[in-house]
């Protein structure tokens, strides 16, 4: 269930627009764990994940509730589950609160990559990435107007990875990848809440060669989550 | 997608000096229309809408000269009432400009300000739609303030840029309060890949339009979600091409 307005985010219909699209797998996680309980949510997305291969599971912790977030990223760990999805957007939760710094420590350790959006403006992911140099971070949901920014935080910083569902100006991937290579960026989509086809073409038609598309494709995650 | 034709009735022209970008100006507009493809561009001045629209409609007015493809918006500033009705004036019945071009949120006026009413009484003589920039719910762009356009001028013909943005139920449903309204789903807010979809529900394909916001956006953006979206290969014609040539016949 999609709590925020009436949305289908069913399995069937995230199945129907990895195949419309021919998406081969998908990094997903439960709703559930965003907007109620993450332990309940880590639960649904891994009996989802574990019956079918095409999904790779992401876990999420809720901070607010911080006590036990240690035992459930070992045990998630341990189950299968390949990066840590944090929603500072949904949950309000600051990401310079110490119990944030405790579950990237954490993350970190565990060798899990951090996706997570910009909420309060990527000077703070910085903060955390100067703070825990070794944590692998995947910002999500950035735009054009977060560029000019990203183009400074990504040479400060080698484990920065960005999301490119959102980088849908004339220049954004191409200008990434000009300066940088398109090692450090991510293909996303948000589906089945946001439109699959329009995040695929602004890759596709980014001026950029077949090579680097097909990194940022599938690539570049599955090193990072480990072949999946 | 590759076989249909279209018509971008959302881009706009020149420079994005604020931004690192610069796939812009009049070469960057040439290799879009080329790589995508497009039959006509109707494109409004950015820099009339955040700044200068003297400077801003004479430039974009030399480009649309330079490329057959390109057509024009006037763009106006409410704050500037005289100056935006000479504007229109000139550009619309001198210079075969097709359109008005308002930004709510570029003047801090709303679309039924007193200013803004008294100069689309002007564009309403001409016979020509406007195209107002819509995003939010409450602030200036709020997709309600178009209700009163219609109101006082019912035979205006006006697309609501971006379809209201992440207000996009509240402009789907201003649309479904006169046939004169239209939609332009354009922007990249997410996660609402249901807008088209419900746009068609409500007020049917007729009324959806194909915009991009070039060169801010990439076009492949906007087509995408025409691709994503639950319709008809008809219905994508409708809205990438078919649509806009009723409003625009001779365009």
């Amino acid at each position: 269930m999609w709590p925020l307005e009436r949305r289908d985010i069913s399995l069937a219909k995230l199945k129907g627009e990895m195949n419309k699209f021919g998406v081969d797998r998908a990094i997903t996680l439960s709703a559930k764990g965003i907007f109620y309980d993450h332990i309940l949510g880590n639960n649904e997305t891994n009996e989802v994940c574990s019956g079918d291969p095409r999904f790779i599971p992401a876990l999420t912790v809720d901070p607010r509730r911080f006590i036990g977030y240690d035992e459930e990223i070992e045990r998630r760990k341990l189950e299968g589950f390949k990066i840590l999805r944090l929603f500072p957007e949904y949950q309000g939760f600051t990401i310079r609160g110490s119990h944030v710094k405790r579950i990237a420590a954490k993350a970190m350790e565990r060798n899990l990559p951090l996706m997570i959006c910009a909420q309060e403006g990527i000077a703070i992911i910085l903060e955390l990435l100067r703070e825990f140099r070794k944590l692998r971070a995947i910002l999500v949901g950035m735009g054009y107007s977060e560029v000019a920014e990203l183009l400074i935080a990504m040479e400060e910083h080698d484990n920065l990875y960005v999301e490119t569902s959102l980088l849908d100006s004339l220049d954004g991937i191409g200008m990434i990848v000009e300066k940088f290579g398109a090692e450090r960026l991510i293909f996303g989509s948000g589906a089945p809440l946001g439109y699959v086809g329009s995040s695929l073409n602004i890759v596709r038609r980014a001026p950029i060669s077949e090579a680097q598309k097909g990194a940022i494709l599938a690539g570049n995650i599955m090193g990072l989550v480990g072949g999946g | 997608m590759d076989d249909f034709k279209i018509i971008d009735i959302h881009a706009h022209y020149g420079s994005l000096p604020w931004t690192p970008f610069k796939r812009s100006g009049l070469e960057g507009m040439i290799g879009v229309l080329d790589e995508f493809d497009y039959e006509r561009c109707i494109v409004s001045s950015i820099e009339a809408i955040v700044y200068d629209i003297h400077n801003g409609n004479r430039e974009t007015m030399e480009a649309v000269k330079a490329d057959s493809r390109l057509r024009g918006y006037v763009t106006i500033n409410a704050n500037y009432v005289e100056e935006s009705k000479a504007i229109v004036e000139e550009y619309v019945t001198e210079h075969g400009f097709v359109g008005v071009k308002i930004h709510p949120d570029s003047s801090h006026q709303p679309v039924d300000s007193p200013n803004t009413l008294e100069i689309l009484g002007a564009v309403d003589k001409l016979k020509v739609p406007i195209l107002v920039h819509t995003y939010g719910n409450g602030g200036v762009a709020d997709p309600t303030h178009a209700l009163n356009v219609v109101e006082h001028y019912p035979d205006l013909t006006v697309i609501l840029g971006h379809m209201g943005g992440d207000n996009w139920r509240g402009g789907i449903e201003v649309a479904t309060k006169g046939d004169s309204i239209y939609v332009d789903p354009c922007s990249c807010t997410q996660p609402h890949s249901d807008k088209i979809k419900e746009a068609k529900r409500r007020i049917g394909t007729e009324r959806i339009l194909f915009g991009t916001d070039l060169p801010l956006l990439n076009p492949a953006w906007a087509l995408g979600m025409i691709e994503s979206a639950d319709i008809t290969p008809r219905e994508r014609e409708m809205i990438l091409y078919d649509n806009a040539k009723q409003i625009w016949k001779s365009i």
